[in-house]
């Protein structure tokens, strides 16, 4: 076993793997963080009463150009059911002009339904409105509402005054576009995440057979590539808590260079359970190698899978076992390999 | 071949999402007041009822029709 070394290292990691979790984190930090901004200036319940020339002084808006967020208006008329109103949020400058104005036309409506003896009550309304802005000077803007038409569904103009709750807050983000880039980041960063669990690098060897034993050669190694070793067990509801694969790696001239016996907790339930086992190595020689695989206990086995992926790369810190292209004593038995340990066998020597 | 579009991948997601928080935190699709250059997106079905022309808020013709609805009299129409 003197021809092997296992050590940790960051070497192989894929930049774009930290990346992704690192653009995710920020998305989610961007929305999140987003609620946190605003302060609110107004809020107030004002009456309004029908007259497209009147306006209904709701407060003073103080305005400053921000590089970040905008000032955000909102607005909620109260109108009983089956009527609509058109109002309009105005910002008007101390010497009586308009600056700006947005209109909504808002309705409240309900009403019965029946369908095969069946019968019922719906309600629907659209009674919210916005308005965001941005302020090019530092400035303070009265902010009003006017109602310019207000009417039952049948079109009859009603005259009360209609009650609307004013909010207005500065500093507010604009949280749509961050939803959706939160959705498809998420969406993209699973889809990455799919792609290098699949492996990231050139498959050199795959083989699945219905069996507990695997084995299967490829051209591969080299020192300056990782090689990833993936096997998947498949297994049924007798499974056991752990299984004790050993894994021998054979040079080109069939010679055992490597072996190792894990120890693996299954996972999964149920009647098809699956279990994978990931190892990272480093073949110092490029060359063929043959890939040899025995999964213990292997009565509950239906399946093994074995992947290894020439030139891989890691998604972070892995454990890495360096293997020169020198054969082990004995490949009988580990307690023989044991008492063989000291580098004094010719045979260990290449 | 796989490394290639994973990367191409985790460059495309950085992208959307500097983008996407470059929309939502420099508001660039607010009402910019006084701005002749807008990038004006509607916020909850509110429509702006006027525009800039030189510096000074104009109303459009849809909002116009609200003063002669109700009987007209001066200052139909906006100011």
């Amino acid at each position: 076993m003197s021809a092997t070394k296992t050590y940790t290292t960051r070497k192989f990691t894929e930049p774009a793997i930290a990346i992704r979790w690192l653009t995710f984190w920020l998305m989610s930090a961007a929305l999140v963080a987003s609620w946190f901004l605003g302060r609110e200036q107004i809020s107030q319940t004002v009456y309004v009463e029908p007259n497209a020339e009147g306006l209904a002084e709701v407060g003073e808006l103080q305005l400053k150009p921000n590089a970040i967020g905008a000032t955000r208006i909102r607005a909620e008329a109260r109108v009983p059911s089956n009527h609509s109103v058109t109002y309009e949020l105005r910002l008007v400058d101390s010497q009586g002009e308009v600056v700006a104005s947005a209109m909504k036309e808002a309705w409240a409506q309900s009403g019965t339904w029946q369908e095969d003896g069946e019968s019922g009550t719906w309600s629907e309304d659209d009674l919210g409105a916005g308005l965001d802005v941005r302020a090019t000077e530092t400035e303070s803007l009265t902010l009003g509402v006017s109602v310019l038409d207000y009417t039952t569904t049948d079109g009859i103009a009603v005259a009360t005054p209609v009650p609307i709750e004013v909010r207005a807050s500065t500093g507010v983000i604009y949280r749509t576009p961050l939803f959706w880039g939160w959705i498809v980041t998420t969406i993209l960063t699973v889809i990455a995440g799919e792609i290098s669990h699949a492996g990231i690098g050139k498959r050199a060897i795959f083989r699945t057979i219905p069996d507990s034993d695997v084995s299967a050669r490829g051209t591969l190694g080299g020192p300056s590539s990782l090689v990833y070793m993936r096997v998947t067990i498949d297994s049924d509801e007798n499974t056991p808590l752990s299984f004790q694969p050993q894994l021998w790696i054979r040079n080109a001239d069939g010679e055992d260079i490597y072996t190792q016996t894990y120890t693996l907790k299954s996972s999964g339930s149920g009647d098809e359970r699956k279990t994978v086992l990931d190892g990272y190595f480093r073949l110092l020689e490029k060359g063929s190698y043959g890939f040899y695989l025995e999964v213990l206990p292997d009565a509950s086995v239906d399946r093994t899978t074995l992947a290894v992926f020439d030139r891989a790369r890691s998604s972070g810190s892995v454990e890495v076992t360096d293997i020169e292209n020198v054969a082990i004593a004995d490949v009988d038995g580990l307690t023989d390999l044991e008492a063989d340990s000291q580098p004094s066998g010719p045979e260990t020597e290449a | 071949m796989t490394l290639w579009f994973a990367r191409l991948l985790t460059a495309t997601t950085l992208g959307i999402a500097i983008w996407a928080i470059w929309l939502g935190y420099s508001q660039k699709s607010a009402l910019s007041l006084r701005s002749t250059e807008q990038h004006y997106g509607t916020r909850y079905g509110t429509s702006t009822s006027g525009r800039y022309y030189g510096g000074v808020w104009v109303y459009s013709p849809s909002r116009a029709e609200y003063g002669t609805f109700r009987g007209g009299g001066p200052g139909a129409g906006g100011k």
